[in-house]
């Protein structure tokens, strides 16, 4: 308001045909502008210390970062194992082809079931042969000892491990079943990792968050003490305090974006140098994982996580000294 | 243009520096504050730019009684005013010209108004050349006026100084008094703290007398 009064009265006494103030938009542009400029100037002015507080910044980003790429492969991991999930059903010696395939095709109704494969003995026994390379096994044995087996392939979505437990004890109670099969064991173990490694990431996230916001914090409240005698002056020709705490809020905003962008070359560097072995070590395992690395969303959230916190820290660390400071105190 | 009305000054530790300070300033007036050090001519001046508040009695500044300005509307107040300090507190890391278009980008002004207002004032006090240089380049005579060419660059109607030629030899002082007439002769009001009694017994201004924080005399 005052602004605009004073403005009114410059127009009045020095000419109408030009105004001489901003309007308030423009203005609010002008005076950020002044502040980037400024606050990139005290950036630069102690690059040595600027650069330094930036690699704490981007280090502490980078751990949280690298965890999540890690979680993301190990959950995608975990899925494709999932997807591998199946009950196998030995049915009773006594059951013959015919009955066991009505049985298969009764089972292949079930809203949870996705798939089913029957295995007839001879089936059972020729894989058996190929696996365990005792080729001159059937000529040993008189008679055919493997039973009819039936594999069940759970639809994966929401199923956890207590539902597949119970669709296994459902499954036994049929006549002609004799023992239902399901190892769930490393389902378990693998689901608890994953669940583990998330916890993991978001308290990680959390600590090194806080320690982005101290940092920055701390570095703006150390500049904000070098500036004190600016601050006075500021105060004294009539600056409002949002108009001298944002160059601040720029430095902050600076050192989150600057933090967070070499936060993701390092991991996406990191990514780079791992992920040839990882390949290779996924091949001598005969298996065709493939490992994500940052996705553009990823990077996105990154940064603006990287922002928020730079600003935020700013805005409290300056908020609570610019009120200590007062012209004529320096 | 600025008004005491029984203005009391106690700081926390129980020192009273004004006690029942009552005077007028005119518009367009200029007058001096003078006593010893310690007699409350800072604490007065810092009143007045609502720096300090007083804790008896009103102080207005343009018709606004400053004492019940709210936290917020400071800045704007103190926009109005232009002060200069025995030390010119100028920001060492910006360029004189930069220095002095501060109180113009706080206020908003236009690019092309900064730069023509800025050259204004620096070449009324006789720095038009010295605007890319920083302040540390300067002399002691030559800083206060870049002070005191950003105290009046928002064409304040009222000049504050606390001591301003404090720092400076009689010849330097003396050209500085004469800058802060000129800008009286075009209307600005202003309150000038100096104990520097020779020279202003040559100006031949009212005078104000505060001696343990009482007024004990005004006048010529």
């Amino acid at each position: 308001m005052g602004r605009r009064r004073q403005g009114k009265k410059s127009i009045s006494t020095e000419g109408a045909e030009r105004p001489l103030l901003l309007t308030p938009w423009q203005m609010l542009c002008m005076q950020h502008l002044y502040a980037m400029v400024t606050g990139l100037g005290r950036l630069c002015r102690a690059p040595m210390i600027s650069l330094m507080t930036l690699a704490v910044i981007a280090i502490a980003f980078a751990l949280p970062m690298s965890l999540f790429v890690v979680l993301k492969n190990m959950q995608h991991l975990s899925q494709r194992l999932g997807h591998g999930t199946q009950l196998t059903i030995f049915l009773r010696e006594h059951v013959d082809m015919t009955t066991a395939e009505t049985l298969a095709a009764h089972l292949r109704q079930r809203p949870d079931v996705a798939g089913v494969r029957l295995i007839s003995p001879a089936e059972g026994l020729k894989d058996f042969e190929s696996r365990t390379g005792f080729a001159g096994v059937v000529s040993v044995l008189q008679k055919n000892p493997l039973p009819v087996v039936i594999e069940i392939y759970p639809y994966m979505t929401k199923q956890s491990s207590m539902v597949l437990q119970d669709m296994a004890l459902q499954f036994k109670m049929l006549l002609e079943v004799d023992t239902v099969q399901l190892d769930l064991q490393w389902i378990q173990r693998i689901h608890t990792m994953a669940g583990l490694a998330k916890r993991l990431v978001l308290l990680l996230t959390g600590l090194f968050a806080a320690a982005v916001y101290l940092i920055v914090g701390y570095s703006i409240r150390m500049t904000v003490e070098h500036s004190r005698d600016e601050i006075s002056v500021l105060k004294l020709i009539g600056g409002t305090d949002s108009f001298i705490q944002r160059p601040y809020l720029y430095v902050g905003f600076l050192y989150g974006l600057c933090g967070a962008l070499l936060a993701t070359v390092i991991v996406v560097f990191g990514f780079y140098c791992l992920h040839a072995p990882l390949l290779q070590l996924s091949k001598l395992y005969n298996s065709d994982l493939h490992f994500a690395g940052l996705q553009f969303a990823d990077i996105a959230v990154a940064l603006t996580i990287g922002i928020v916190l730079g600003v935020i820290g700013a805005k409290l660390a300056v908020t609570r000294q610019l009120e200590s400071i007062e012209p004529g105190s320096a | 243009m600025i008004r005491f009305v029984n203005v009391s000054k106690r700081y926390r530790g129980g020192h009273e520096a004004l006690k029942q300070v009552s005077f007028e300033l005119n518009k367009g007036e200029m007058a001096f504050l003078t006593g010893h050090s310690g007699a409350g001519k800072s604490t007065l001046l810092k009143l007045i730019m609502c720096i300090e508040r007083s804790s008896t009695g009103e102080v207005y500044v343009n018709g606004r009684n400053v004492i019940s300005t709210v936290k917020q509307h400071i800045p704007t107040l103190r926009r109005d005013i232009g002060m200069i300090f025995q030390n010119p507190e100028l920001l060492n890391e910006r360029m004189v010209f930069d220095n002095v278009a501060l109180p113009l980008i706080i206020a908003g002004f236009r690019h092309q108004e900064i730069g023509r207002r800025v050259r204004a004032a620096l070449d009324k006090v006789g720095l038009l050349a010295k605007e890319k240089c920083f302040p540390r380049q300067l002399s002691g005579g030559e800083q206060q006026r870049v002070g005191i060419a950003r105290a009046v660059v928002n064409k304040p109607a009222l000049l504050l100084a606390d001591e301003p030629t404090g720092n400076l030899d009689p010849a330097l002082s003396a050209e500085i008094m004469n800058l802060f007439k000129a800008f009286n002769q075009v209307g600005v009001s202003v309150l000038l703290a100096s104990h520097d009694l020779a020279l202003l017994a040559r100006l031949k201004h009212r005078i104000l007398t505060l001696k343990a924080g009482v007024l004990i005399s005004d006048g010529t």
